[in-house]
């Protein structure tokens, strides 16, 4: 689907938005003044864009997918809020995704009191690859569950999602050599987690 | 075999927890964000407008009573002085008696401590 969005800054034609916008060129500067003089609808063209990758985000850090569509909404409409503040110098994509991140990180504080149990079957998520085994799945909650939040965080952000060290660290506000050591403490635990159950079964 | 656990527990990971894959949920998700990015506005737009309408009033308001106030300090001034001024008591002759009284007592007790 397409839709064509007007930017209000004259030295900028319409801008082409759609799905597929990373094969479309589409001038990303120009709906963010469009929409920081109010134009809603560039707003919009900024959210189609940037909506997955703050999902994964949201999602690296809250239990659920729930919880991260949450995040993912709270964020969106922080960043609506803060849109003045956003200097052209910086990188809109990293700017909403440490947004998000917060809000992320608001809800995990906010649901902070759950037992183990609940955490373990919150971690379950509706939308699964049906190749993966039940079996597997049910082995990678309960490792998942052995690590600390943030170290979930960060072997998520970092080997599904991609991001580099120094982006992890800004995303969840810790030092780049604390996202690196949370990683490998995570791969490390989730290995060993994982072999023994393999190799017991 | 480190490798090919990685590969398992990545694949796994990836299955746990991607994103909806269906457009249709994107679509319903973006118009969720839209609608409260647009009911943020209409809350802005009535509160910029309300806002500036209640600022107005309450300026009115303030200065009317700071009118009202002043215009009260000054009448009371007024009447006070006049109160001072237009009454004439009987008190000063009074005070000069006892006055007089009171230095002739002083005057013996001076003389009795005096020895």
């Amino acid at each position: 689907m397409t839709s064509l969005v007007s930017a209000n800054d004259p030295s900028s034609q319409s801008v082409i938005v759609s799905e597929t916008m990373m094969s479309i060129p589409w001038d990303e500067g120009a709906l963010i003044r469009a929409a920081q003089s109010g134009d809603t609808a560039a707003f919009g063209a900024l959210v189609r864009a940037h909506q997955r990758r703050a999902y994964a985000v949201a999602r690296s850090v809250v239990s659920t997918h729930e919880d991260a569509e949450d995040a993912v909404q709270e964020g969106f409409l922080h960043a609506y809020r803060a849109l003045d503040r956003f200097r052209p110098d910086q990188a809109f994509g990293a700017w909403l995704h440490r947004i998000v991140a917060n809000a992320a990180l608001d809800i995990t504080r906010r649901r902070k009191v759950r037992d183990a149990d609940e955490l373990t079957e919150s971690l379950a998520s509706q939308f699964r690859d049906p190749g993966e085994t039940a079996d597997l799945r049910a082995r990678l909650r309960l490792a998942l569950s052995q690590l600390t939040p943030r170290q979930r965080s960060v072997i998520l952000l970092h080997d599904v999602e991609g991001f580099r060290h120094g982006e992890i660290g800004l995303l969840l506000g810790i030092p780049e050599g604390t996202a690196r050591s949370d990683l490998h403490h995570a791969r490390r635990a989730l290995r060993t987690v994982l072999l023994s159950l393999w190799t017991a079964a | 075999m480190r490798q090919i656990l990685d590969r398992r527990i990545l694949r796994a990971l990836k299955a746990e927890y991607a994103g909806p894959s269906d457009p249709g949920y994107w679509a319903g998700l973006e118009a969720k964000i839209m609608a409260r990015v647009n009911s943020e506005d209409d809350w802005s737009w009535a509160f910029r407008t309300w806002g500036r309408t209640w600022l107005a009033a309450a300026a009115v308001a303030l200065i009317a009573l700071g009118v009202t106030a002043w215009r009260e300090r000054v009448t009371e001034r007024q009447l006070a002085y006049e109160t001072v001024v237009e009454s004439r008591p009987s008190l000063p002759v009074q005070l000069r008696e006892r006055l007089v009284d009171g230095t002739v007592h002083d005057a013996t007790l001076r003389y009795v401590y005096g020895y």
